[in-house]
């Protein structure tokens, strides 16, 4: 479903991009970047909208909802390569690249921005500064990749859920959505286990493990966290790589010795 | 990182793996970040094949371990 960019929903999808973060925008940045929305589209649960080597001409900013970066292999099993909340571009990398090398796909019901390149174009040829900000969201993404890398390759089965919880408890709470113990999490143990490169019976066991130590609860597409430092630990949770403003008590650095 | 670094990469686990099942699958936990699910068969496939690849690399590693 299309709809025409309206100012509040530009507006209100701007208002999330980099929020909490090191570096944010100002006013008049979130302002340009809100005019250069051409679209705001509704699209339903588990819609592919950019296959794999698909030509781009737009990138996508996520208002509402949950999407995810995806490859799938040749026998149909599918690794999740990012994971996406409100206020993040989903492939603004696209813009340089002009094609994607995995697919986009929202998990939940979503709300979209869509902006032009050429859009962008203009935009950091008439504000340089916006033009590095913009890229510092793409840097964010490859600090959330190489997170990721550590987390398929280093941690067992119980820290890499543990890692997922608190990443995204720490991004949702940067967008409001979070209130540091309990977030609305819509998506099935199969999208979990697709994400942390486990199998659907791994997870749920995992999930059970989490549960019955009273450390965290993931049920009717609820989080609730009961033992955040402990979750955080067996998660080997370091906030560092989010770039977020001001980290509360909570973002300890569990590598730290 | 200096000649004097050691770290936890460099060598062969040393501790070894724990296997469960759940929900008529094995499950096998480690050493370090391993996390497998296997049928009954491919458990017991598996388990065969460490043990024979075990007792080869005992073979192997016995002159250099009386050196």
């Amino acid at each position: 479903m299309t709809a025409p960019a309206t100012d509040a929903l530009s507006m209100n999808a701007m208002d999330l991009f980099l929020r909490g973060r090191t570096v944010t925008l100002t006013d008049a940045e979130r302002a340009a970047l809100a005019r250069s929305i051409s679209e705001v589209r509704r699209v339903p649960a588990r819609t592919t909208l950019v296959d794999r080597g698909e030509r781009l001409h737009h990138s996508t900013m996520l208002v509402d909802g949950l999407m995810t970066r995806y490859i799938d292999d040749l026998e149909g099993g599918r690794q999740v390569v990012a994971f996406h909340v409100a206020g993040d571009f989903v492939d603004l990398h696209g813009y340089p690249l002009q094609t994607l090398d995995h697919s986009i796909m929202g998990l939940t019901d979503v709300t979209i921005g869509l902006v032009p390149h050429d859009a962008i174009d203009r935009l950091i040829e008439q504000d340089a500064q916006l033009g590095r900000k913009l890229w510092f969201s793409t840097l964010l993404d490859a600090a959330i990749h190489r997170e990721w890398l550590f987390r398929l390759g280093r941690l067992d089965a119980i820290g890499r859920v543990a890692h997922f919880m608190v990443e995204t408890e720490a991004r949702l709470a940067a967008v409001g959505l979070s209130d540091g113990r309990s977030f609305v999490l819509p998506i099935t143990q199969t999208d979990l286990a697709e994400i942390v490169g486990l199998t659907p019976i791994h997870v749920n066991r995992v999930l059970r493990t989490l549960r019955e130590e009273h450390i965290c609860t993931f049920r009717s597409s609820r989080v609730d966290i009961a033992d955040h430092p402990r979750l955080a630990r067996l998660g080997q949770f370091d906030p560092t790589y989010l770039y977020l403003q001001a980290a509360g008590s909570d973002m300890i650095d569990t590598r730290e010795p | 990182m200096t000649m004097s670094d050691e770290h936890k990469n460099a060598g062969p686990f040393t501790e070894g793996g724990h296997a469960v099942a759940e929900q008529g699958v094995v499950l096998l936990e480690g050493p370090d970040g391993i996390a497998a699910a296997m049928t009954a068969d491919a458990a017991e496939q598996t388990g065969e094949s460490l043990i024979a690849a075990a007792q080869e690399a005992r073979r192997q590693a016995g002159p250099v371990a009386r050196d």
